[in-house]
């Protein structure tokens, strides 16, 4: 697996790189752009989809501004209805998740302003890393003790069963999810057909599910 | 029912030409749409997006009180080729040569006819002048022996302007 990341990384071949990565976004945009589409159609659950998908990045971004997990989860439930108020108006020219983003920030930011506050500074809170993530960020923001429990034992799980993965499940997923290349590219890499590379990263995926699909179904309200 | 392992690839945007059926699948079966769920938390905690989010009952409930949006379809409007600047020389140059048709004694065919072909041109205003003075001719002839009271105002008036030509 370190050989492939190196090889990934730092190796010769110009496939592999920022503009496979592109690709791969541009592949994430169409698939949200056709749920958006669908939500464009009247498809009121495709836009449960997204909010299922995005949900967590929103919730980052916005714990950001303010402090009060109470208030996050208003702040980021208020963003999605915002965004589905303005769907109508969006075209697609950028992506949906930057357009749910100028959303959620402007939302938070009105939301200091009616309350009169100043949003935090993020340096406040210990220390990020390059992309403004925080390890605590993972269990700071849910409402209760036990909830709080919930979150890191879902993390911890996650964790634990991808270092227990049989080493070409957790090369395919760790290439995807992390290195965030294409099917393509995995296949490329792995030496493997894309076929192995799907049932590969489905198989990784489904093992950690069933781990913590118990975690899951406990806590405040469905998740899904 | 739709494969778990074809929402994995859907996660992914690796779902191909299917995407409506599977959608409609994942809106139908709770089973599938915890698949999505989980999977897209599975990616976000290997992020290190986090795990915390808000709940989805909570926001289905104020999804529901919302009215559905349905976008109105774009329509492609057909672009217009001619750009104004075209359109107004067009316009120009249309009143300029109707302009030239109605005042000018020559056509613009006519003119363009003689400027390339004079010798023809001259020939062809030495044919008219004697066809007009045959005809000139002729309706001398026709006046001295037509009876006076059949029309005795325009014949001569005729006669005397073909002459003056």
């Amino acid at each position: 697996m370190e050989a492939i990341l190196q090889r990934l990384h730092s190796g010769p071949s110009p496939k592999i790189g920022a503009e496979l990565v592109a690709s791969v976004k541009l592949s994430e945009k169409e698939l949200d752009l056709q749920l958006v589409r669908r939500v464009q159609g009247g498809d009121k659950k495709a836009f449960e989809l997204l909010f299922s998908k995005y949900q967590r990045r929103v919730n980052r971004l916005v714990s950001r501004f303010v402090r009060s997990d109470e208030e996050v989860e208003d702040i980021v439930q208020d963003s999605f209805i915002k965004a589905y108020r303005a769907l109508p108006a969006f075209r697609g020219d950028s992506a949906f998740y930057t357009w749910l983003y100028r959303i959620a920030v402007n939302t938070a930011k009105n939301y200091l302003v009616s309350s009169s506050r100043r949003p935090h500074a993020i340096s406040d809170y210990g220390s990020t890393d390059e992309d403004g993530f925080r390890e605590d960020e993972l269990v700071s923001h849910m409402n209760t003790p036990e909830s709080e429990l919930i979150t890191r034992e879902i993390a911890e799980t996650v964790n634990s069963t991808m270092s227990e993965l049989p080493d070409d499940l957790r090369e395919a997923i760790t290439l995807r999810e992390i290195e965030g290349l294409s099917y393509e590219e995995i296949a490329e890499v792995m030496g493997c057909p894309i076929g192995t590379v799907r049932s590969r990263i489905f198989r990784a995926r489904e093992a950690i599910s069933e781990k913590i699909k118990p975690m899951l179904d406990v806590g405040e309200g469905k998740r899904w | 029912m739709v494969s778990k392992e074809k929402i994995s690839s859907l996660v992914d945007g690796e779902s191909g030409e299917e995407f409506d059926q599977l959608l409609d699948e994942i809106h139908a079966s709770e089973h599938c749409r915890e698949a999505w769920y989980s999977y897209n938390l599975i990616g976000d905690v290997l992020n290190k997006t986090g795990v915390a989010g808000a709940s989805l009952d909570r926001f289905r409930r104020a999804l529901d009180a919302e009215p559905t949006v349905i976008a109105p379809r774009v329509r492609v409007k057909k672009r217009d080729s001619w750009n104004p600047f075209v359109r107004i020389a067009a316009s120009i140059s249309f009143v300029g040569v109707l302009g030239w048709y109605v005042f000018s004694d020559l056509s613009p065919l006519d003119v363009s006819v003689a400027w390339k072909n004079p010798e023809l041109t001259s020939r062809q205003i030495a044919l008219e002048s004697a066809y007009d003075e045959a005809i000139a001719d002729y309706l001398a002839a026709h006046n001295q022996v037509a009876p006076r009271a059949a029309g005795p105002g325009m014949i001569p008036e005729i006669l005397e302007e073909s002459r003056g030509n």
